[in-house]
């Protein structure tokens, strides 16, 4: 593995010494909003790791390790292949047992705080850990959940498809209860079922986005005089005023599949998308536009508004300006510690990064060709990279280096999320496995 | 064998199934050329000849009574409307028929004789009326039901439903019971049982089908539930760029023999074969006492 430096700039000169303030964390936080977010600095990333989740004792793994070869089922000389459990002692990354299926992949992993993580996953799998157990709480469904994100510990969505998304008021004595909404437009048009929904993000409970494949539909003006017909693929929860509930508005998005949302705030929001053709990293960038919102040009057929109108205005406070991301492999994930220090992942290894001045992605040289599927951090200086084959990147603000992991026996896993209540309590979930990082630990290094 | 090694031709193959070419000539240089499955001079084994005339189908001579073999496959000519009484026969359309046509009928092959009204596939007779011609409710009953399952009156039994597997309506154990999801169903017709951790035309949910390019080398797979394009065995994507995907021949590929990267030796011509730069061996000079 190649060790990558980063190349530093001005604007992270304020913060050599590696601490930052707490009540700045809080502000970019990614999943749940108010989560907790202890300081980042190295004296407590230092410290005796917090005993929390049942982690596979050394004693088992190794014990696990005899005849690994015969017991691995993959040849020991592929780099894909774990044929011996290294002890947890001397790594950063521990496995942790849940009750999952090993034969389904777990998909993406959020919470509120370090005693309310919630996991999902292939095979209806719902999983809650209240900060010593992970607890598999049914679902009732056979699909698959592509991603989980909460406002807070009682409002958790969890969603798989347009007809199975689910949202739960939080875990409460041993267990939660999902409720499946699927959503209902506010245009009152149909949405076609079955449509998948990775991309899930939100500013607050009552600003929450999910997209999905486009499909044609309507989308209203603000004040729901004249609307549009076309293409759209944003689902933006909306509360009527004086009407009580939500629902969703329909919205252009991309052209094809948005793989990710993420946003540094209701006004600051970026997408990854995959349009296909030498558009497969496509990134779009969300901020305040006029309002009404004159986005829709006239291949769109405009209802309500004639003769007068020759473009419509949608219902949409953003408008989507496409940033060259400088990759044609699809970006799975975006994520940022601010609006001036965003990160976008993806295929064979693909890093990009974007601050404020960027007119385009920047390129960062990865030490990895493995595809990348999430980035997540605590902040500037403590951001995680997580893919393929038990990948793990960690970038200090200055370098990214592999991460030292105990995986199981067999080829490596996936990994596909991950998330944390703050930088020594951060969790990755995958094919499989689930890790837990609980701060660095003497002798463990990074690879 | 008797002590030695010899050359075997491989029996099976990496998916499971049975290999079926034999070395039927004994000469090395062409390999296992013979496919005893087709071969009417080696039909099923080596040596085994077929009758003139008579094909070898599925490793056997001919067809299995009744089925008569007609070009190499195995018909009915009781109820084939290409071969309606003897092979080659084919049924046209009566000049005279039935208008309207009685529901779900056509005209065809019935009992070695050519026009004849008889039941379209998924339909059938169940109130045993078609004899009475153009004034019959034709093929009234549809056959894919849990109650006339592929035939009238052939119900399907408790936990049981009526399926299309391998080219028929079938009476089947749920989907449910059988710990999978019921894709592709409509109101009219029931879907197939997939397990959506590795069908990859169902990953994770229905309909959900994993991306593959022949052309780009991609194939796809079903893993855990989610969908993984890898590179097609031999090929591999060596310069990271998606839309030429595995853009190169491991097997052939000089600067990429084996492995990307990996350069045979280009200024002496060294060659990439199979994956391997191809080495000769070294002349053994002169000996000398």
């Amino acid at each position: 593995m190649r060790r990558v430096v980063i190349a530093s700039s001005g604007r992270r000169a304020g913060l050599a010494s590696g601490i930052i303030g707490g009540a700045l964390l809080v502000s970019f936080a990614s999943c749940a909003t108010n989560m907790e977010s202890p300081p980042a600095d190295d004296d407590v990333r230092s410290s005796v790791p917090e005993a929390a989740a049942p982690e596979l004792d050394a004693a088992h793994a190794e014990a696990d390790a005899t005849d690994a070869v015969v017991d691995a089922g993959c040849d020991p000389a592929d780099p894909g292949c774990t044929a011996e459990v290294i002890s947890c002692d001397t790594v950063e990354w521990c496995l942790v047992q849940t009750p999952a299926s090993p034969f389904h992949a777990l998909t993406a992993v959020c919470g509120s705080s370090k005693d309310d993580v919630w996991a999902g996953g292939a095979g209806g799998t719902v999983l809650h850990y209240d900060g010593a157990t992970w607890t598999a709480i049914p679902s009732g469904f056979k699909e698959v959940f592509y991603n989980v994100w909460g406002s807070g510990p009682n409002d958790v969505w969890i969603v798989s498809h347009t007809g199975l998304v689910l949202h739960g008021t939080g875990f409460e004595d041993g267990t939660a209860v999902w409720t499946n909404t699927p959503p209902t437009l506010w245009s009152n048009a149909e949405v076609p079922s079955l449509r998948p929904i990775r991309a899930l993000w939100g500013s607050s409970a009552d600003d929450v986005r999910m997209a999905t494949y486009p499909f044609y539909s309507y989308a209203y003006s603000w004040d729901g005089e004249f609307y549009f017909g076309g293409d759209v693929n944003q689902l933006v929860k909306t509360t009527p005023e004086g009407e009580g509930g939500y629902e969703w508005r329909a919205l252009p998005g991309s052209e094809h599949f948005i793989t990710s949302i993420w946003g540094s705030s209701a006004t600051d929001v970026w997408m990854t998308a995959d349009n296909g053709g030498s558009e497969r990293g496509m990134t779009l960038h969300g901020t305040p536009g006029p309002r009404p919102n004159p986005r829709i040009d006239e291949s769109y057929d405009c209802f309500g508004c004639e003769p007068e109108c020759t473009s419509c205005a949608i219902a949409d406070d953003l408008v989507w300006t496409p940033v060259e991301s400088q990759t044609s492999g699809v970006l799975e994930s975006v994520w940022g510690s601010s609006a001036s220090d965003v990160w976008a992942v993806g295929y064979g290894g693909a890093i990009r990064r974007f601050a404020t001045s960027d007119v385009r992605w920047q390129v960062v040289a990865s030490p990895t060709t493995q595809t990348l599927h999430h980035v997540w951090g605590s902040g500037p200086n403590d951001v995680w990279f997580v893919g393929d084959q038990g990948t793990i990147l960690h970038y200090d603000g200055k370098t990214i280096e592999p991460s030292s992991v105990q995986l199981p026996l067999g080829p490596k896993p996936a990994l596909h999320g991950i998330w944390g209540s703050g930088p020594n309590d951060v969790w990755i979930v995958g094919d499989g496995a689930t890790l837990h990082y609980t701060g660095r630990k003497q002798g463990s290094g990074r690879k | 064998m008797d002590g030695k090694c010899v050359f075997a031709c491989a029996t099976g193959r990496a998916d499971g199934g049975v290999q079926t070419f034999r070395d039927c000539n004994g000469s090395l240089d062409d390999g296992c050329e013979t496919d005893i499955l087709t071969d009417a001079k080696h039909c099923g084994l080596c040596g085994h000849a077929c009758d003139p005339g008579e094909h070898c189908i599925s490793g056997h001579c001919g067809c299995f009574s009744p089925l008569s073999d007609c070009g190499g496959l195995c018909v009915d000519t009781r109820s084939s409307d290409s071969n309606c009484g003897a092979c080659g026969n084919v049924c046209q359309k009566p000049a005279v028929g039935c208008n309207p046509m009685p529901p779900f009928t056509a005209y065809g092959c019935l009992e070695s004789q050519c026009g004849q009204l008889k039941c379209r596939s998924g339909a059938g007779d169940c109130n045993d009326d078609l004899d009475e011609g153009c004034a019959s409710d034709g093929c009234e009953t549809p056959l894919n039901t849990n109650e006339n399952c592929g035939a009238c009156g052939h119900a399907c039994g408790p936990g049981q439903e009526c399926r299309f597997v391998q080219g028929a309506m079938k009476c089947e154990d749920t989907c449910q019971k059988l710990g999978l999801v019921e894709c592709g169903a409509t109101d009219e017709t029931p879907g197939v049982c997939s397990d959506l951790v590795t069908d990859k035309f169902n990953c994770g949910l229905c309909g959900v089908r994993c991306e593959e390019n022949a052309s780009l080398h991609t194939e796809g797979a079903c893993k855990h539930g989610l969908c993984v394009t890898a590179c097609a065995p031999g090929f591999a994507d060596c310069n990271g760029d998606a839309t030429d995907g595995c853009e190169v021949d491991l097997n052939s590929q000089p600067a990429s023999c084996g492995a990307c990267g990996n350069r045979c030796d280009l200024d002496a011509g060294q060659p990439c074969i199979e994956g391997k730069c191809l080495m000769v061996e070294c002349d053994a000079g002169v000996v000398t006492k």
